[in-house]
């Protein structure tokens, strides 16, 4: 597999280039609010966290598994936001893809403490029984698709967490993991052929769904 | 994985869009932003292409029923309570605006040294001092006739 770091034309979006020969200049949407924050203007603080709480907050649930410690580690980020603002080099980096990349490191730094984790081990094969789909209510799909999540190894679920919930570009994304988009984007294909292995009764049941409605 | 190239980029295969639909799933707006369009005309030009689509838009909806966890009013209570250490930082920041919180802390330190300098090699002015603030101190205390303090230290009499 490629995992070299390979660039291509308009691979860069406009306002972030990264491209070779340029100054990498970024445009970031937070970096007026985290200055504020700097200067211990109370209401950015809030505004900070308004934006990007919810966010890291289910990170962490999807990455951790687990409530308590998803608003710890969220905890952890904004008070590591409210202590570095005085230190924020605005145009360097993009204020969000650097509080991903410190809850990401918070999430590990809990991971490697759980005993049962395992980073990168080959899932194993999933018994998934769940039933009659058409009996299962939409509780305890969500309660299905969070025990797959959990059983992905560690950086497939960071490349999903990352690209399809927090909705990063596969640049950012690749950044936050510090790895090549190819490398990244070969992670999510892993971690989305996973949980279509696991959710196979409830994706059957999704495709009966859609060719019940003539989608 | 097929290397992403410019050839791809410029048209769409459907080996390259079956591996867009594998990694991001069926909505454009996470695929690859160089890649969205040629990957958009291929969906609408071919019906293979959109028999992916659906297959892949019916993983993305049950993925997009994980639980979520809502943000309590504790948890933002949590976090904001750390804001008054920011704030002593965040007025000592305000000395001079748009420096490091380093620069006025080393600026005081500065000179409150210099300070300690000049009150140590000029002992007149030392001694002016330090006998105002004792008067000053007992005017404060409101006993102008404290023998006894006097006596303690071995000054007064």
């Amino acid at each position: 597999m490629e995992l070299a770091i390979t660039t291509r034309p308009g691979q860069y979006p406009s306002g972030s280039s990264a491209e070779p020969g340029r100054e990498r200049v970024i445009e970031d949407p937070d970096g007026e609010l985290v200055a504020r924050v700097a200067q211990g203007d109370r209401a950015a603080a809030r505004a900070i966290m308004a934006r990007h709480l919810p966010k890291i907050l289910n990170l962490g649930r999807r990455m951790l598994g687990d409530q308590t410690e998803a608003e710890d580690v969220a905890q952890d980020v904004f008070v590591r936001v409210w202590t570095h603002a005085a230190r924020w080099q605005p145009g360097q980096a993009k204020f969000e893809t650097w509080i991903h990349r410190v809850a990401i490191n918070l999430c590990y730094d809990r991971l490697r403490r759980k005993p049962t984790s395992a980073i990168d081990d080959v899932p194993e094969p999933v018994d998934h029984a769940p039933g009659p789909a058409a009996r299962l209510f939409e509780t305890q799909i969500a309660g299905a698709v969070n025990e797959a999540l959990k059983r992905l190894p560690d950086r497939q679920r960071e490349a999903l967490v990352l690209c399809h919930y927090q909705g990063l570009t596969n640049i950012d994304a690749a950044q936050v993991m510090g790895v090549s988009v190819e490398a990244m984007e070969s992670l999510l294909s892993r971690a989305r052929r996973a949980l279509k292995a696991s959710l196979k009764p409830l994706s059957e049941h999704a495709f009966q769904k859609n060719e019940d409605e003539g989608t | 994985m097929t290397r992403i190239s410019e050839k791809a980029v410029m048209t769409m295969t459907n080996e390259r869009f079956k591996e867009l639909l594998d990694a991001y799933g069926a909505n454009p707006a996470r695929w690859p932003e160089a890649e969205r369009e040629a990957a958009l005309a291929l969906a609408k030009s071919s019906d293979e292409a959109r028999r992916l689509l659906d297959e892949a838009a019916a993983l993305d909806r049950l993925i997009d029923l994980a639980e979520t966890t809502p943000v309590t009013p504790e948890l933002q209570a949590r976090i904001l309570a750390a804001l008054p250490e920011l704030r002593r930082g965040g007025v000592i920041a305000s000395l001079m605006p748009g420096r490091p919180a380093w620069i006025p802390i080393t600026a005081l330190a500065a000179s409150l040294a210099l300070g300690l300098g000049v009150g140590t090699f000029i002992p007149a002015l030392a001694g002016i001092g330090e006998q105002q603030a004792q008067d000053a101190a007992l005017v404060a205390l409101g006993d102008l006739d404290a023998g006894g303090l006097w006596d303690e230290t071995g000054e007064g009499s």
